[in-house]
């Protein structure tokens, strides 16, 4: 089976899923009908729609033809370009984590040197000073427009 | 009420601009502010707004109200540069541009793309403040008559039309709309249930919608762009340059039509309280592409789709704004904060104000066709200097943008839901993107989901449920064929054509 239309149909039935779970949720806990209008209708929606993506995209698999052969090279330098976004994105929810720990400042900092380096920014002066400067900048808007300026417990 | 505009009241208004002079300085300082602000994702002009309300106290009325006005009308056009050089919009109002705005920076036509946002944006906000000047009754009497069916209707339309949109097949923009819708209802229904929380407590108010806006482009945005150097990996298009960027408005110029129209459908469906300065600039867009001899093009730079999307997002600010002086009624977010500042003065925005006080709403008007003109001088300058993140390289623009909008979350929510929520909705954009799903529907579902839900509830209560009830409200039967026109005309169309293009070939091989 293909990966990217593997990935697609557990994107599809991920969503439908939670349509339907909001679905549930909302019957077993709205006390009025007009709090069920929307979802119900949007449930139902989501339950044909996907159903019409997932046979269009079982189908198109069926007709594809099968690959085969050996890994080249390059396709593990693709692989390795397709991993970039998921580790960014890792990074990303990592600068989040810190951020409640130990502030949004130092969360800055140390986020945009690691994001940096693994872009292929050269771990030089030049990178400390921008990441320095950017989370500078960005405490400094911190401490004059927003209250409380760091995150603090409950975080929510 | 009518169509003519009451003289007696304008030549008011030009005697009390003359009058208090000092209230024009506050245009350059507010327009400034309102274009910077509008142009970093999260923190929009209406938060600007909220920032400075406390200093108009200090203001007399007319120099705090333009000085608002001010601020609204540069975020306008401040929404449409991320828009355009990062695929962010800065605001719901300016999804469409980035529809052709983008393709153009990644084809190193950023300029010209820039400079035609630009003067769609002054002639889409000076028209639609001139038109109001002269229909600002009608059209405000016509938005009061809409009841819940037809704001259902218009919503429901929104939402086909930037499914519709969606590049990758009406299949999978209707399912990106109503996943968006279904996100839209979490939280507390307006009787009080709560749905989709999982029981966490920040949910309780529904998904914060600027950070989920802003994950879902943003993070996206950012995470496809890391395969890359720069936003255009050519050399030769990191050109700025000022005369590029006039030859853009020059361009804006050549579409008249588009320019009109796009500023009435903005006037005339941003005065449609919550959802019209969201929808406007999808309706003018769709209706642009529709009329084009060259629709495939659209999505893939085509300059007419900027024109369109930025002349109806700019002149939205002037529906929204007829529908508050006339009614009190905020539209928006902007209009939101003016009436707070029409309150701290002690004066009432509604009826009674607009009666009374017709010369000081002709003033008000007046004021946002010199803002707009104010716009094209500091939209130039401010313009020339955005331009250049062309040439920032993506290892260092992609660390940047990711910080911005983390910290920008924390701004609007206060908590560390706002953060959460773009990386979330980072991944989700970034998936929905991949499988070529449009964010941009999923993000205008979330954010008139609940209007949607309330305006359903409304019409259902209403109507009981039959559907006769439709045959008592034909502006709602109107809109109905009108939004089911729009949608299934161009495919019937092009059907047709492609009958009737056949059937001499046919004849010929037969």
């Amino acid at each position: 089976m293909n990966s990217t239309r593997a990935g697609h149909l557990a994107f599809v039935v991920a969503v439908t899923g939670y349509c339907v779970w909001l679905l549930y949720d909302t019957l077993s806990t709205a006390q009025h009908d007009a709090s069920m209008g929307a979802v119900v209708a949007g449930s139902v929606l989501a339950v044909v729609l996907g159903a019409i993506i997932v046979v269009r995209e079982v189908v198109a698999m069926r007709l594809a033809p099968k690959q085969s052969g050996a890994a080249l090279p390059a396709d593990s330098a693709r692989q390795g370009n397709q991993q970039m976004p998921w580790l960014i994105l890792f990074c990303l929810a990592g600068y989040v984590a810190v951020a409640i720990l130990i502030g949004l400042e130092i969360a800055t900092f140390v986020s945009m040197i690691v994001t940096g380096r693994l872009l292929g920014a050269r771990l030089g002066l030049g990178l400390l000073f921008y990441a320095g400067a950017t989370a500078a900048l960005l405490g400094w808007m911190l401490q004059a427009f927003a209250s409380p300026a760091n995150p603090v417990f409950p975080i929510f | 009420m009518g169509g003519i505009v009451d003289l007696g009241a304008l030549d008011g208004a030009v005697r009390l601009m003359g009058s208090e002079w000092w209230a024009w300085l506050w245009i350059v300082p507010g327009v400034l502010i309102g274009v910077v602000s509008g142009a970093i994702p999260g923190f929009s002009a209406a938060v600007a707004m909220v920032i400075l309300l406390p200093v108009t106290v200090f203001m007399d009325f007319l120099s705090a109200v333009i000085f608002l006005t001010s601020i609204w009308t540069g975020g306008g056009f401040g929404a449409g540069i991320p828009s355009i050089l990062l695929n962010v919009p800065g605001s719901p109002s300016a999804v469409a541009t980035a529809f052709d705005g983008y393709p153009m920076t990644r084809d190193g036509r950023h300029n010209e793309a820039l400079g035609i946002a630009l003067a769609a944006s002054v002639i889409g906000s000076a028209f639609s403040y001139l038109i109001l000047v002269l229909l600002i009754d009608p059209i405000a009497h016509l938005v009061v008559k809409m009841g819940p069916t037809e704001l259902l209707v218009v919503m429901v339309w929104g939402l086909t039309l930037v499914a519709a949109l969606s590049q990758d097949g009406l299949v999978k923009g209707l399912f990106a709309a109503v996943f968006g819708v279904m996100l839209g209802t979490v939280g507390s229904s307006l009787m009080g249930d709560f749905r989709g929380t999982m029981g966490i407590p920040y949910l309780m108010e529904g998904i914060p919608v600027i950070p989920a806006l802003v994950g879902m482009f943003a993070i996206s945005e950012m995470l496809l762009l890391v395969s890359g150097d720069h936003l255009t990996d050519r050399p030769e298009h990191h050109a700025v340059g000022m005369r590029r960027i006039l030859n853009g408005v020059a361009e804006a110029f050549k579409h008249p039509i588009i320019l009109i129209r796009g500023s009435m459908i903005g006037a005339c469906i941003g005065a449609v309280p919550g959802v019209g300065a969201a929808i406007a600039n999808l309706m003018s867009y769709h209706a642009t592409r529709r009329r084009s001899r060259e629709p495939e093009s659209f999505g893939r730079g085509n300059p007419q789709g900027v024109v369109a999307a930025e002349s109806a997002n700019s002149s939205s600010e002037g529906g929204s704004m007829a529908t508050m002086l006339v009614f009190g009624i905020p539209g928006s977010g902007g209009t939101a904060v003016m009436l707070g500042a029409f309150a701290l003065h002690n004066i009432t925005a509604g009826p009674n104000f607009f009666a009374e006080q017709k010369a000081t709403v002709y003033a008000i008007l007046l004021a946002n066709v010199v803002e707009a003109i104010a716009l094209l001088v500091i939209g130039l300058a401010f313009v020339r200097f955005a331009s250049r993140i062309v040439r920032v390289p993506v290892r260092y623009l992609v660390p940047a943008v990711l910080s911005a909008t983390i910290v920008g979350a924390y701004f609007i929510t206060e908590n560390m839901a706002g953060p959460v929520t773009v990386v979330v909705f980072g991944a989700i954009g970034f998936v929905m993107r991949k499988y070529g799903y449009p964010v941009a529907a999923t993000v205008i579902g979330l954010l008139i989901g609940n209007k949607v839900e309330f305006e359903l509830g409304r019409s259902l209560q209403i109507s009981g449920g039959e559907i006769s009830y439709l045959a008592e409200r034909p502006f709602t039967l109107i809109l109905l064929l009108v939004m089911l026109a729009s949608i299934f005309a161009p495919g019937a169309i092009r059907l047709m054509r492609n009958f009737r293009g056949k059937r001499p070939s046919d004849g010929a091989s037969g």
